[in-house]
């Protein structure tokens, strides 16, 4: 077997790019989106279901999102994303409403993490407080995680919104400095959630002893009578409540595995270790995810269903307990046995995890900003690269708008006209681009034959990326409808009338290149070369 | 009137990429089509025959193929930019035992990739002006006697070449320093004073189109991952390092002389566009070995940009 290539001295084929790195970066773009928040919500947002089995279930469309994914990246390395993958593969206008939809997902989702990070945060400085015996630390925290005003959950929201900016703006060694932190501590910290955690089966005696030490003396009881007052009851576990919690929690918190993809092109190994390493980021993420919820459940029973219960019904009868919308540090911060580092580092872990997931994602969306603007389908402007920071500065304000757009539907601020905002399901969106992108893959060695060529890998005579490419786009189309299953009516019509604003800008551009001799079908179709 | 111009760069031996730009004038109903530098491949494939059976190994994979196989084989391997070579196992170790040897072999299948592309050219544009083509930094000094004697391309490599409509065209391949060593590299101290020559063609530079395959320095369009000195990609857990690698000499000449378009190649992840007043410099960036011709429909009317669109055929 001939192992040897020749290889002329005037090449860039000699870059190596090791899985190891690829994994980082996969890992670094998906944890800290769901796992936090949404999965200690779970059993009030879908009484009966099964967090950790919802991760678990969750795991096996993710795999096959993220090998989609991450097949088509390394393909077509620089073809900047699932916008040109669905675009150039199947059509351009699906291309286009599939991406607004996403960026306006994205604005909806940066907003509801850092809407949750803001408590978070509060929760942290809160036990910090305790912790050291700052009462002005501690009260500090307080206020910004049940805040007597909403008011300093926005302005606080918008303030994390404008760190990442900065950050993002500058690069650097500054960014790398602070990418670093944000990347290790929610990860050293939650390993130690998890350990804290299964170490302590909960039995009420011990747990509202804990409980009480953190959150107040009589808070442990206080939350249980409210919950009973209410018409809490314990719900029977049921897998329809646990597949409705993976479409709405799990798959929100697996997004964001095919960022490194985009590097893949023309170095020395390239398919095997993007693929080994965006997948294994993938496995290693559930783990964690997994872990997380399994033990924190684990140690907290029913009395994380009967917070729920009480924080979401009836919290203005705390008088006690803080009124803090539930996260995964409040109870697990609570088993360090008055340990102040170990308390802050899961309380951080949860705060930095909400927050550092923004810088990726918002770089995620500015380059589709930047296809589509490239492709003028969107306004020029949006294509423009800040020359000192290299970093494309308009389609970055514009992310960061939507950001701030997105902090104020999903604060308390809007009143009773949260519900008509706020539908813009981030869900909805990411799923429609996971769907997609599966038939994208599934389609690719029939319309794309020369790009397959790279990826060419046959099961029994049939394509192995079209057979992962149609269990994708199924499992994609089951856990759409499953998402919208799980919607308000007036969410999936916004949601909807936010797609139907795509098709019309699409329209809109189609007919004013067309004015200037452009047919947009043929920008990205293939030439016959024959 | 309307001058419609289409451009691509760094095929890289593409032979697909090649057929499609051929098409391109048609497809896209363009005035004429500019194929900027880099035409050749960079890796030859030696396809070892054994017995009745050939193999090779390329993308990390180990492929065994029948001799009825072969055929269809090589136009794959050519479609991706590289050159396929079946021979038989002395010649392939001879070959692996002498760089000369390589040397020799790598200007044989590129000057006859090369003539087989000029060939196909001029089956529809013999004695036209419709396709400009320049070689770049890794192209052997054998390409551009391939392209001065074509009948079906014009070649312009360091001269100024008119354009339909009063548009003139200076090209220059040429670049600065690169990790590689490559055929045309210079610093650019040296590069400004070559490209300083070049513009003193031109009598004025309100229809200028610059076809220079490296991109203006720090321009957005020259951004390429910073490279440890094994040529491995720097990461740290920010991401890939990126820096700017373009040409201060072009980005000076650029903003000298405000020509309306500059051309530009050479770093494949950086396509884009970039204003420097009323110059509009675009990279199409390069898809060449998924067999995908990116490039840039410009339109231009007068002294004015009319329009400009990314394509990725």
């Amino acid at each position: 077997m001939s192992k040897t290539l020749f290889v002329r001295e005037a090449t860039g084929l000699v870059r190596e790019f090791g899985p190891f790195m690829v994994l980082m970066m996969a890992m670094n773009n998906m944890i800290g989106a769901g796992i936090w928040g949404l999965s200690i919500r779970m059993p009030y947002t879908y009484a009966g279901s099964d967090a950790p089995l919802a991760f678990i279930i969750g795991l096996i469309p993710a795999f096959f999102f993220a090998i989609s994914y991450a097949w088509l990246a390394s393909c077509m390395p620089r073809a900047g994303g699932d916008y040109v993958f669905i675009s150039r593969t199947i059509n351009p206008a699906l291309g286009y409403v599939v991406t607004i939809g996403n960026f306006l997902g994205r604005w909806f989702s940066i907003g509801f993490l850092l809407v949750t990070d803001v408590t978070l945060w509060g929760v942290a400085l809160r036990i910090l407080g305790k912790g050291a015996g700052n009462a002005a630390l501690a009260d500090f925290g307080t206020f910004l995680s049940a805040p007597p005003d909403v008011t300093v959950i926005l302005v606080g929201a918008i303030l994390l919104l404008l760190t990442v900016w900065f950050f993002i703006t500058i690069g650097g060694t500054v960014f790398k400095a602070y990418t670093a932190i944000i990347w290790f501590v929610p990860l050293v910290g939650g390993i130690i959630a998890i350990l804290m955690q299964l170490g302590n089966p909960f039995s009420p005696a011990t747990f509202s002893k804990a409980w009480d030490a953190v959150w107040g003396t009589g808070s442990y009881q206080e939350i249980v009578t409210i919950a009973q007052n209410t018409g809490w009851k314990p719900t029977a576990p049921n897998l329809d409540a646990t597949i409705r919690g993976v479409a709405g929690a799990a798959l929100f918190a697996y997004s964001g595995f095919h960022n490194p993809a985009q590097w893949s092109g023309e170095v020395k190994n390239p398919r095997r270790n993007m693929l080994v390493g965006i997948i294994s980021g993938t496995l290693i993420t559930a783990v964690i995810y997994i872990s997380l919820a399994a033990s924190t459940f684990f140690a907290g029973g029913d009395f994380i269903s009967q917070y729920n219960w009480a924080y979401y019904r009836a919290r203005a009868q705390f008088v006690i307990t803080p009124r803090i919308e539930p996260v995964v540090p409040m109870f697990a911060a609570i088993f360090t046995g008055g340990n102040v580092l170990l308390a802050f580092l899961i309380a951080t872990a949860g705060a930095f995890s909400l927050y550092h997931v923004q810088p990726a994602a918002l770089m995620m969306e500015t380059r589709r900003v930047f296809s589509l603007a490239f492709d003028r389908l969107f306004p020029e402007r949006f294509a423009n690269v800040s020359e000192r920071f290299h970093t494309p500065t308009w389609a970055i304000i514009f992310m960061v708008v939507g950001g701030i757009i997105g902090i104020i539907i999903s604060s308390p601020v809007l009143g009773p006209l949260r519900s008509l905002a706020g539908g813009i399901n981030a869900t909805f969106m990411y799923l429609l681009g996971y769907t997609f992108t599966g038939l994208a893959l599934a389609l690719l060695p029939i319309v794309r034959p020369e790009i397959y060529e790279s990826i060419k890998a046959e099961v029994g005579g049939l394509p192995l990326p079209s057979i992962c490419g149609v269990v994708a786009f199924g499992l994609g189309l089951f856990f759409f409808a499953t998402n919208a299953t799980v919607m308000a009516p007036m969410d999936i019509s916004i949601s909807c009338l936010i797609l139907g604003i795509g098709l019309a800008l699409y329209v809109y551009y189609a007919f004013k290149n067309k004015k200037m001799g452009i047919d947009l079908k043929t920008l990205l179709s293939e030439i016959p070369p024959e | 009137m309307t001058l419609k111009l289409f451009f691509a760069s760094d095929v890289h031996g593409s032979d697909i990429c090649w057929r499609k730009f051929l098409k391109v004038i048609d497809y896209h109903k363009v005035d004429i089509a500019i194929l900027g530098g880099d035409l050749t491949g960079k890796m030859v494939i030696p396809m070892v025959r054994d017995g009745e059976e050939y193999s090779y190994h390329l993308f990390g994979r180990d492929v065994k193929l029948t001799k009825a196989q072969l055929d269809e084989e090589c136009v794959k391997i050519a479609n991706s930019g590289y050159y396929p070579y079946p021979c038989e196992k002395e010649e392939y170790e001879r070959l692996g035992g002498s760089e000369d040897a390589q040397k020799r072999k790598f200007n044989e299948l590129m000057a006859e990739r090369m003539q087989k592309w000029v060939d196909l050219a001029s089956e529809r544009f013999k004695g036209k002006s419709q396709l400009y083509v320049s070689p770049g930094n890794d192209d052997r000094l054998i390409v551009d006697e391939i392209l001065e004697k074509s009948d079906s391309v014009v070649a312009c490599e360091k001269k100024l070449v008119s354009l339909p409509d009063g548009y003139d065209m200076v090209s220059c391949g040429w670049v600065n320093p690169t990790p590689w060593n490559t055929t045309r590299e210079l610093p650019d101290e040296k590069l400004e004073p070559m490209l300083e020559e070049l513009m003193t063609k031109a009598e004025s530079y309100g229809k200028l189109i610059c076809n220079f395959h490296a991109p203006p320095y720090n321009s957005g369009l020259d951004i390429a991952p910073k490279l440890k000195e094994d040529f491995s990609v720097k990461v740290s857990v920010g991401g890939v390092e990126l820096a700017p690698m373009g040409s201060k000499a072009i980005r000076h000449i650029v903003e000298k002389y405000k020509p309306l378009l500059g051309l530009h190649g050479h770093i494949h992840e950086s396509a884009g566009f970039r204003r420097f007043g009323r110059t509009l410099c675009v990279n199409p960036g390069s898809e060449y070995a998924e067999g995908v011709l990116r490039g840039y429909l410009v339109f231009l009317s007068g002294e004015k940009i009319q329009g400009h669109w990314r394509v990725a055929n």
